[in-house]
């Protein structure tokens, strides 16, 4: 596995949003790190542990996605989370090949069946998990996809 | 062999599983499955000691429920921790796959 690029932190202002950053090899053997940085973001905001869990696991299938349907081999995904007063929102950005965001949130609908193929479990795991996920292609930074996991009702 | 209506009891395989299935682990998880299912009909893991399923986790799981339907057999979980129960639930994938919280409930 390449090694993890960098890893820092910012913090504007007492009041301020924190951040931190990630930037992390497009490889299944960079999960164990990525899982790191999702507790340790999610317990900085204050997140009781289901709630981490949950962020974690949406990270972490986002992120997969792009492993398996965008960016090649050798390239690497950024991370930005924001911990803002009521929220967590996390930017995953890449600069691989866009993909349909609303076809594949739409491809799984909760209803498993052993006789067809399944497609699109994680983003519709991710959709359940988060308060609100949101796709950008293209944008000066690559592709980002936004997960926000609201402090209220957690 | 205690034998019911003519037929025989077939027992269950149990295998246990620990840790994340993920991405990461869950070639190996199916690989033991599959290979469990090629010598016994029916086969239960037992996720007591799992504290993480993703989706590739639960794709495991289909994959080895459809193989286990495929030659006739079975395939059961049991007790999942309650943050991987709620991943199996929120999925559906607890109306597809039998789940019970002891070896013994096994039907």
């Amino acid at each position: 596995m390449k090694q993890v690029k960098k890893l820092n932190t910012r913090k504007s202002g007492p009041k301020a949003s924190r951040q931190f950053g990630l930037e992390l090899p497009a490889e299944v053997e960079a999960l164990p790190v990525l899982a790191a940085f999702a507790q340790t973001v999610a317990r900085e905001a204050g997140f009781p542990e289901r709630s981490r869990n949950h962020i974690q696991l949406a990270l972490e299938e986002i992120t997969m996605n792009i492993l398996r349907h965008g960016s090649g081999q050798g390239s690497f995904v950024k991370i930005r989370a924001t911990l803002g007063d009521g929220d967590l929102r996390l930017e995953v950005l890449d600069t691989g090949r866009p993909f349909g965001f609303e076809q594949a949130m739409e491809l799984y609908n909760g209803i498993a069946s052993p006789d067809q193929e399944i497609g699109g479990i994680g983003l519709y795991l991710v959709k359940n998990l988060m308060d609100e996920v949101h796709y950008q292609p293209g944008t000066p930074e690559g592709n980002r996809m936004t997960l926000i996991k609201n402090k209220e009702g957690m | 062999m205690i034998r019911q209506a003519g037929l025989p009891i077939v027992p269950w395989r149990i295998l246990t599983a620990s840790g994340r299935i993920d991405a990461l682990t869950g070639a190996e998880t199916e690989r033991a499955c599959h290979e469990a299912l090629r010598q016994d009909p029916r086969v239960a893991l037992d996720l007591r000691e799992v504290t993480y399923l993703s989706s590739a986790g639960l794709r495991v799981l289909l994959a080895t429920l459809k193989l286990a339907a495929s030659r006739n057999g079975a395939f059961a979980l049991i007790a999942p921790k309650e943050g991987v129960r709620e991943i199996l639930d929120m999925s559906g994938f607890s109306r597809i796959i039998p789940i019970v919280d002891d070896v013994a409930n096994l039907e």
